[in-house]
């Protein structure tokens, strides 16, 4: 069953995170593979609402086939990490994060060199071919994100920081 | 605040039934059989009148959530101005109806704008009506009990099952678990695939048809050719839509990715169709061998010689 | 290399957003190089099937074949909704325009074809 939290549809502050020092975003997108039944609605929306287009080469998220169990569906979304390595490693320091806790790629200092997109754990950031430049998930500017607005399943959740944590550790039976 | 709460005192209850867009224009049959299951359970079933398209989440949500709202409210005024039920048994109408009343009934301000653009086609929407799904009639205002009892000829048939993504939103044990306790009263044996919760790929087509006719269509529809079912059963008029497509482009194009050398044959069934002939009523009575893309003589000889 | 040969029933419905389009985007690139290419808001796959939203309300229409087989299966030929009850389109329509939907997917209504 999918977890039910009342969450705030918009950011509005970042959460401070206690030892770290560091500011995050409330919020973060969550996919359970349960639910998931690839119906890809997710890239479809988010490709629209930043490129205008329907082709899912254009989404800033990627939901692709399982090869361990047929049928299911492994998700890469960027969670907008507290130490985020894409940030450590970029050599112009183009990545930075907003107000908000939001990890952006600035598009004037991006050189496209695509050390973020190697030092992402899950390689998050990707090449937009027209600028030449990377670029990544933006969490639809602190608005309800488009992706999980889309999908059909309630397989893709926006959860506050706290109960993210605890539900993702439960669907990994940590 | 749940938009569809079921009542209690079912038998008196109005059920208008929204058609949608694929219904009508593709599956005559299962448009009739639904009216037959629903005379013969008792229910005080009717066409939900004048209704337009649902306004499909797929396009117009990523388009403009606004219009989605708005327009999707013109049918929701529609139906509390016939004063009945809304009943969709498109998996894709009951989701913009279920998600858009949700959406209006938490936000205030989202159901100002819409009636404001409402105003000028004189309708306005109070939020009153009820959305269900054509499954949570059967399951929960009919009930299993009444179903089984109204079945005269339990079928012998093997069935694949495809219930569709948007049906899976309140939980994997709601709606699909309505879906096959249904089909097995009906005497349909249920065979497992690891591809039963796949999407059809009706979402995806007009992103990236490749993937969505050769990886969701043509796999569903190997497995249910080298499994033999009998049939595939689906509730969503959607998932249809797209396997008729995917039919018609194999019969077209022929299969590149050659997971189908043979053809297809399996027919593909509506769960009214299945309910009507457990029922006991005749194929031709609800014309089931007419405009389709797949046959379903085998599945009817079958049912007509199991008497 | 079957990757490369598109699907013929996509490249119909492409072709079908193109004859609703007045000003295509292949065209314009090749009339003025030097202008930056953008997306339309309406993206050309689905610009059939909302033309048909605009104009009849629904997706797909009722033609000879599907009022035929609709009398075969014992139904009415003509389903109770917004084709038989044209005047709810109509109200659609109005609302739509209320909107300003179609100035946002640059839909003329008058002409019947998307700007861009």
């Amino acid at each position: 069953m999918a977890l039910k939290v009342k969450v705030s549809k918009r950011l509005s502050a970042p959460v401070l995170v206690p030892i770290a020092n560091e500011n995050v975003t409330e919020n973060v997108i969550i996919h359970n593979p349960e639910f998931c039944t690839g119906c890809m609605q997710c890239m479809v929306g988010c490709a629209y609402s930043h490129f205008k287009t329907f082709d899912i080469n254009y989404a800033l998220l990627y939901v692709n086939d399982n090869p361990a169990t047929p049928g299911s569906w492994v998700n890469a979304n960027c969670s907008h990490c507290v130490y985020p390595m894409c940030l450590a490693a970029c050599p112009r320091e183009a990545i930075y994060k907003d107000h908000l806790g939001i990890v952006r790629i600035s598009p004037l200092k991006c050189i496209g060199c695509g050390i973020c997109a190697q030092t992402c754990p899950i390689a998050v950031p990707r090449l937009d071919n027209t600028k030449k430049i990377y670029v990544k998930c933006d969490l639809c500017n602190g608005e309800y994100p488009n992706c999980v607005k889309m999908c059909s399943t309630n397989a893709l959740q926006l959860l506050p920081r706290r109960e993210a944590f605890d539900y993702v550790k439960k669907l990994r039976g940590v | 605040m749940t938009a569809s709460k079921s009542k209690t005192n079912a038998s008196n209850e109005k059920y208008g039934y929204f058609l949608g867009c694929v219904m009508p224009a593709k599956m005559p049959w299962a448009e009739k059989a639904t009216f037959l299951v629903a005379e013969k359970l008792g229910l005080s079933w009717d066409y939900m009148k004048e209704t337009l398209c649902c306004v499909r989440p797929g396009v117009w949500k990523a388009i403009d959530p606004d219009t989605w709202l708005t327009l999707t409210g013109q049918n929701l005024a529609l139906a509390e101005k016939q004063g009945v039920t809304l009943v969709d048994s498109c998996n894709g109408c009951w989701i913009t109806h279920y998600e858009t009343l949700e959406e209006l009934l938490d936000e205030p301000e989202k159901m100002a704008m819409v009636n404001k653009h409402l105003a000028k086609a004189n309708m306005r929407l109070e939020g009153t009506v009820q959305v269900k799904h054509f499954l949570q009639v059967l399951y929960e205002d009919v009930g299993l009990d009444k179903i089984r009892k109204s079945i005269k000829k339990p079928l012998n048939l093997r069935m694949m099952r495809h219930i569709g993504c948007h049906a899976r939103k309140l939980g994997n044990d709601v709606m699909p678990r309505y879906f096959d306790e249904i089909l097995e009263a009906c005497g349909v044996e249920l065979v497992d695939t690891p591809y039963d919760s796949m999407c059809c790929g009706l979402l995806l087509y007009f992103a990236d048809p490749k993937t969505s006719i050769y990886r969701n269509v043509f796999k569903k529809f190997k497995l249910a050719q080298d499994l033999g079912v009998d049939a595939i059963a689906i509730i969503c008029s959607g998932c249809y839509d797209q396997f008729d497509r995917g039919i018609k482009i194999l019969e077209d194009e022929g299969d590149p990715t050659g997971q189908l050398p043979q053809g297809f044959d399996v027919p593909i069934v509506h769960l009214s169709e299945i309910l009507a002939l457990a029922f006991g009523y005749k194929p031709e009575e609800f014309g089931m061998d007419v405009f389709r893309t797949t046959s379903p003589s085998k599945l009817i000889s079958k049912v007509e010689g199991g008497k | 290399m079957e990757q490369e040969k598109p699907m013929k029933s996509f490249t119909r419905l492409l072709d079908s957003a193109k004859k609703v389009t007045e000003h295509r985007l292949e065209d314009e690139m090749v009339k003025h190089p030097w202008r930056r290419p953008f997306n339309a808001t309406a993206p050309d796959a689905a610009k059939p099937s909302l033309k048909r939203d605009f104009e009849q309300g629904l997706v797909y229409p009722i033609t000879e074949d599907v009022s035929g087989a609709r009398k075969a299966a014992n139904l009415d030929p003509m389903p109770p909704t917004a084709h038989k009850f044209t005047e709810q389109a109509e109200k659609k329509r109005e609302i739509m325009k209320d909107m300003g939907t179609g100035k946002k997917l640059a839909f003329d209504p008058e002409k019947r074809v998307y700007k861009y």
